[in-house]
């Protein structure tokens, strides 16, 4: 068993390794004699075969588990999983390998096409549209957002994703594949637990026991500037806390102030104003600092705690205990979604300081403990105390009470109608009489324990977050389907649903779900409406930036960089926070402008506040605010590749990593996945005294000496190289890490050179269809919620062919796969099964 | 917002340049409302602990040099001096599954010799915590807790391109069910008390009423779904039913034992900032729910496998997986060996915890078997040889201590994991890829 799973990783690595050698075939030399392209067809194919792969892929060699002799050439589709592979090495360019004898780049471009026809014909006539399984969970955020669909409750104001088990997932797939969303003791006890949260705020009963809520601002954002739009102009620092008061009554608001790495509060040397507020109204000003008392500690105290150094015993309390413990303020709140805003008066000066490194982890290294800004560390919400009578209507109890019972006996019928309102909606599907009995004998159970009207809604209201009709889409196989047919259609709900979850990554809404139960869903011209008009909701731009987009391309991963702070001392995590959103303000405009998506790669434009213009060397940029720039300077920024997120996201802590960014970019890019090293090498460069003195660059042409690891690195590491101008947190250099000027010329294993964020680009983009296929390949496994499969490919080729004629605009690609029998067919389970 | 405390729990601070020490740790403060239910008795229950630290170990900082009683304790063992009679070092066992970093969290309890062949197939082997908890079933409230350090993020990076829950957990329900370890330790507490916001048994109760209303409901549905379903695509929705019933049990245990006595205390509102005070509530947890019998069988990650987690506080700024990719460069691994070596200490803090805990005729310890310590040695290679790996409690008297014991012949880890499924009295037959069992009592020469 264990020889078997190695031997196949190994020939699957070798087989990979293949497809990995990236060259421009258009720049490939031609072999002497082969300057025509051949006619294709299955003869020419046949004999292209013979000359150029069976040295190689023939039954007695086999090399790379692949045996070419004996194919019958005319029916490619007779084995269309080795065709797709053959098609890979075609338009890789990379089949036969460097050096060899190889045909000429029409030849290539004309077998493959041939080749791609023949299969997607035969596919046309007889779709595989793989078979999910018949059980996909939603994840959290689907889940926090039918939350917010259904109950009105803003996910900004009430997360419940902390509150849930994580969904997990790998490098290169998502989090929303249904094959690894399970459902175990945790998931449950979560679920009954969130959902009865959620149902007591959207109702507005009190929470069954007052707490307090913390918002901690990371150490180590910088607090020198006007830190959310929420806040007022001419404020600096705190933070802007989006909080949903459950109930009206009394709560509250405490500051923290943050600490240096003694504990001590920074910034009690003088005076500052600080202000907290509601929904911008100024609730209480403090004056924090000043007021000291007692011989403080050395100024650049920086000792273990060593005695003579410290403060006396009544500077020591306050800088550590009671400097902050007055930042109380207890307020009357109505009920609903609120900011809290805390926030400092800015002054018309500077403290000046001595610039330090920033120390990750949970303590700042900064000795400007006293006569530098005072910062909010963390924002607390406690309450509700002294809960008052009814609560205030707030938009989560104008979604749910849709009628008022006047009297007892309207209350069932009122209940009722509210529950089977939602129950539609959370079920995706017409209620049944089965539902409407359950969720009223939990009315009554409610209503009976709890006292109230309300209490018996949000009982049933519960009632309905636990069910499995509302935690899983379910697809259901007709049962009375011909053992022949291969694959049926989706019925209309599961297409909403799977729409829905695609485009908004939440539930359907009145609309879609009032076509799906008239059975109107399978008109095309309707489906494709749909779409559109889904697609300028704003819930669509949110949920492909924050979820497809964010993990496609290591969004999520910015908040895990580590950066060594000796090397770059002007790292902090405002930047990180800055590249996060640079990346999702720029997706998200190429998606409401409907953009070609290759504009990704080729914007001549980017989103920046004065922190990242800085880091980007962008002139005239003032503030906190993200902004819209036109970018002058085209060789060093313009498009994802010269984002700070994913140069940083694919750096070490200490220097850049072309092998990192270069799988990277075969990954997500390119769509040439790069296999693991296989297991048991070490993946170490050679690291004696001598060879750790190299530039990065000659320390990998050494690794790439070594046979076993240069099938993969002699593509994967000059891909790299071409990225070698940003340095590890994606400032644009000159000099590396050596010292040495940069070199950012790249040579593919063909020969091609590629040099530079330039050469990148024009590499990329000289076959225009090739990066909209990877996004395709990205999105349609995302919108399935699986992998792809080889015979996934022909979908993907018809939607790249469909949308090219519109520029590859998103609208193009997205309605494109919405359309395509991967999306609204299932195989049937005598089909998948082999049956 | 959430439910939460009425009062905000303690939290540990120190007066530094006074050297004072103000505050208690969470347990402390809440001992003196903890009356523990009278048990003595009882013979009291064996219990199970594995605590996992990621990216292997600086080995030349770990391994004592010589064998047998008289073993000398190295740098990174040294905290762990106060419990060397009731500690034994293992070492020469091998990683059953040794691919990257999946390979040593996904082998460590489940003695597996396999993983899935890509990011979505998920497949291991049952893992020894919840063939125990299966066991426990019937006799506490909650059958297990698998818990750690690190929120689940959906970040990716996982180890060679396989499904993160690999290094993400430890524990393993069934072959193809991984479960999520929980960071929160207000989830923790709900876990254990229930969602009620409080200890109290009424609200409980009341709570737990409409628990079972709830799971009526839902068992209703499942059962309606599985008709609907053919017979292939029914598999998932077992695992569902199987978690109601799990629920369900749980909830019948609760009441059955509605005389344990619990703690008044205030319920945690969310995983605090800092490493140290979030690691002393999640240990003060375990050993509450440890001491009150709530369960008898825990796992725990202090980092996930991979962690990239840096250690400033102790002078070590880098990031731990990329610092234990230190190519053997002495100071690098120097800096390895101190995060390694704050992990027996704070393992150590713990084991003070739990020997200072009286259960029945000892100490809580005394009933403890403990799995310390890591699915690779040397990470920088990958190294799944020689894993540095620590027996440590009294194992109710089944486990003599104080003994390094050396296998020359490098038996399987999954071996390791058979021959304790004996000593706490569940013997089984197999564990993932086991072909024996240990000699774990009297070596030849020791």
């Amino acid at each position: 068993m264990r020889f078997f799973e190695l031997e196949k990783r190994q020939s699957a690595l070798a087989l990979l390794a293949g497809a990995l050698v990236l060259t421009a075939p258009l720049a490939a030399p031609a072999a002497p004699g082969q300057g025509q392209p051949e006619s294709t067809g299955p003869q020419a194919v046949g004999a292209l075969v013979d000359r150029y792969c069976l040295t190689c892929h023939n039954e007695r060699l086999r090399t790379a588990g692949l045996a070419l002799d004996g194919l019958d050439t005319a029916r490619p589709d007779a084995d269309p999983e080795l065709w797709e592979r053959v098609i890979g090495r075609l338009r890789a360019g990379s089949m036969p390998p460097p050096g060899r004898p190889r045909p000429d780049a029409g030849t290539y471009r004309a077998v493959a096409g041939w080749l791609e026809a023949e299969l997607d014909r035969a596919w046309a006539a007889n779709p595989r549209p793989g078979r999910i399984g018949a059980v996909h969970r939603l994840n959290r955020t689907e889940y926090a957002n039918a939350v917010r669909d259904l109950l009105a409750i803003d996910p900004d104001s009430f997360d419940v994703r902390p509150l849930l088990p994580g969904d997990e997932t790998a490098d290169g797939s998502f989090d929303n594949f249904a094959g690894v969303l399970t459902v175990s003791r945790a998931h449950l006890e979560r679920y009954l637990s969130v959902a009865r949260q959620v149902t007591r705020l959207a109702t507005g009963l009190p929470p069954v026991a007052p707490g307090i809520e913390t918002f901690e601002i990371p150490l180590h954002v910088v607090q020198d500037e006007r830190q959310s739009e929420d806040l007022p102009f001419g404020s600096r620092g705190g933070i802007a806390v989006r909080y949903h008061f459950p109930v009206d009554g009394e709560y509250l608001l405490k500051v923290r102030l943050r600490r240096q790495y003694q504990d001590y509060i920074m910034g009690m040397g003088w005076p500052q104003q600080l202000e907290v507020r509601l929904d911008g109204r100024l609730v209480r000003r403090f004056v924090v600092g000043g007021n000291v008392e007692g011989r403080p500690a050395a100024a650049s105290y920086a000792g273990a705690g060593e005695p003579g150094f410290a403060g006396d015993p009544r500077w020591e309390e306050f800088m550590q205990l009671t400097g902050d413990a007055a930042l109380e303020v207890r307020v009357p709140v109505e009920a609903g979604p609120r900011v809290v805003g805390v926030s400092f008066v800015r002054e018309l000066w500077e403290p000046e300081g001595l610039p330090q490194p920033l120390q990750r982890g949970r303590v700042l290294t900064n000795d400007q403990i006293y006569m530098g800004y005072a910062a909010v560390g963390a924002v607390q919400v406690g309450g509700p105390y002294a809960v008052g009578g009814r609560s205030h209507d707030t938009p989560s109890r104008r979604r749910i009470f849709l009628c008022t019972p006047r009297e007892p006996a309207a209350e069932r019928p009122c209940a009722e109608r509210i529950l089977t309102t939602v129950a539609r909606r959370a079920y995706r599907r017409p209620v049944t009489a089965a539902d409407r009995e359950s969720l009223l004998a939990f009315f009554d159970a409610g209503r009976r324990e709890g006292g109230s009207f309300e209490a018996g809604i949000q009982y049933g209201l519960e009632r309905i977050l636990v069910d499995p009709d509302f935690l899983l889409r379910v697809y259901r196989e007709p049962i009375d389907l011909p053992r022949s047919q291969r694959a049926y259609r989706l019925s209309d709900l599961e297409i909403a649903s799977r729409l829905a979850f695609f485009v908004w990554s939440s539930i359907p809404d009145d609309r879609l779900l009032a076509l799906a139960e008239r059975g109107q869903l399978a008109e095309p011209a309707i489906l494709e409406q749909q779409v559109r008009r889904m697609l300028a909701d704003a819930r669509a731009e949110d949920a492909l930036v924050r979820d497809f987009a964010a993990q496609w391309l290591n969004l999520r991963r910015v908040e895990e960089v580590v950066v060594d702070p000796h090397r770059y001392p002007h790292y902090d995590e405002t930047l990180l926070q800055a590249f996060r959103r640079e990346t999702e303000l720029f997706v998200a405009s190429t998606l409401r402008e409907d953009r070609s998506v290759t504009d990704l790669l080729d914007a001549d434009y980017t989103f920046v506040n004065e922190r990242l213009a800085q880091h980007y060397g962008i002139m005239g940029v003032q503030g906190s605010r993200f902004r819209r720039v036109a970018l002058s300077n085209r060789e060093q920024r313009g498009g994802l590749l010269a984002h700070g997120a994913v140069l940083a996201t694919t750096s070490y802590p200490d220097r850049t990593s072309p092998v990192l960014r270069g799988k990277w970019l075969l990954d997500n890019i390119f769509g040439l996945p790069v296999p693991p090293p296989p297991p048991g090498v070490d993946t170490n460069l050679d690291a004696n005294p001598a060879s750790m003195r190299l530039p990065i660059r000659e320390r990998l042409a050494q690794h790439r000496r070594n046979p076993s690891c240069a099938n993969c690195h002699a593509v994967i590491d000059p891909l790299g190289f071409a990225l070698e101008n940003f340095d590890a947190i994606g400032g644009w250099r000159t000099i590396d890490e050596a010292g040495e000027p940069v070199d950012a010329r790249g040579t593919a294993a063909s020969g091609a050179p590629v040099e530079g964020l330039a050469g990148l680009r024009a590499l990329l983009l000289e076959q225009p269809e090739q990066f909209p296929r990877t996004l395709t390949e990205k999105l349609m496994a995302y919108a399935l919620g699986r992998r792809l499969e080889y015979y996934d490919r022909p979908a993907v080729r018809q939607v790249v062919r469909d949308a090219a004629p519109r520029d590859y605009r998103w609208s193009s690609i997205i309605a494109g796969i919405v359309k395509s029998p991967s999306f609204l067919l299932r195989a049937t389970g005598a089909a998948a099964s082999g049956n | 917002m959430a439910i939460l405390t009425t009062k905000p729990l303690a939290r540990r601070t120190v007066l530094r340049g006074l050297g004072a020490t103000l505050g208690l740790p969470l347990l402390d403060a809440m001992l003196p409302a903890f009356s523990l239910r009278a048990r003595a008795a009882a013979q009291p229950a064996h219990r199970f602990l594995a605590f996992y630290v990621p990216n292997g170990m600086a080995m030349e900082h770990w391994l004592p040099a010589t064998e047998g009683r008289d073993f000398e304790l190295t740098p990174i063992l040294e905290p762990l001096a106060p419990f060397r009679d009731q500690m034994i070092v293992l070492s020469g066992l091998k990683s059953s599954w040794n691919y990257i970093h999946a390979g040593a969290s996904g082998s460590f309890l489940t003695g597996t010799t396999r993983g899935g062949r890509n990011e979505v197939e998920i497949l291991a082997d049952v893992s020894m915590d919840q063939i125990l908890a299966r066991h426990f079933a019937d006799r506490t409230q909650v059958p297990s807790l698998e818990m750690a350090m690190d929120q689940p993020n959906n970040a990716g990076a996982c180890s060679g391109q396989l499904s993160c829950v690999y290094t993400h957990t430890i524990s393993w329900r069934s072959a193809t069910q991984a479960l999520p370890m929980e960071w929160n330790p207000r989830a923790v507490f709900e876990t254990l008390f229930g969602d009620s916001g409080s200890t109290d048994w009424q609200a409980r109760e009341a709570r737990l009423r409409q628990h079972k209303s709830l799971l009526d409901a839902v068992t209703e549905r499942l059962a309606d779904l599985k008709r609907e379903l053919g017979p292939a695509d029914r598999t998932k929705v077992d695992a569902y039913t199987e978690a109601v019933r799990d629920v369900e049990r749980r909830i019948q245990r609760t009441e059955e034992q509605q005389d344990v006595e619990l703690p008044v205390v205030a319920q945690p509102q969310g995983a605090p900032s800092k490493f140290e005070d979030h690691l002393a509530l999640m240990l003060d947890l375990q050993l509450l729910a440890f001491r009150s019998d709530l369960t008898r069988v825990i796992t725990f990650m202090i980092g996930k496998e991979q962690s990239a987690r840096p250690y400033p506080q102790i002078g070590v700024p880098e990031a731990h997986h990329p610092l234990s990719h230190h190519n053997n460069d002495p100071a690098l691994v120097a800096h390895m060996a101190k995060i390694n070596r704050y992990h027996t200490q704070l393992f150590g803090e713990y084991l003070a915890k739990l020997r200072a805990t009286p259960d029945g005729d000892g100490t809580l310890l005394d009933h403890m078997t403990i799995l310390y310590g890591s699915g690779l040695s040397n990470s920088s290679r990958h190294s799944g040889s020689n894993l540095p790996l620590l027996l440590v409690g009294g194992g109710a008297g089944r486990l003599d201590g104080g003994r390094h014991l050396h296998y020359a012949d490098e038996p399987s880890q999954a071996d390791l994991l058979l021959t304790l499924m004996d000593k706490l009295d569940v013997p089984v037959e197999r564990i993932g890829g086991s072909a024996g069992k240990l000699q774990l009592d009297a070596l030849p020469g020791v």
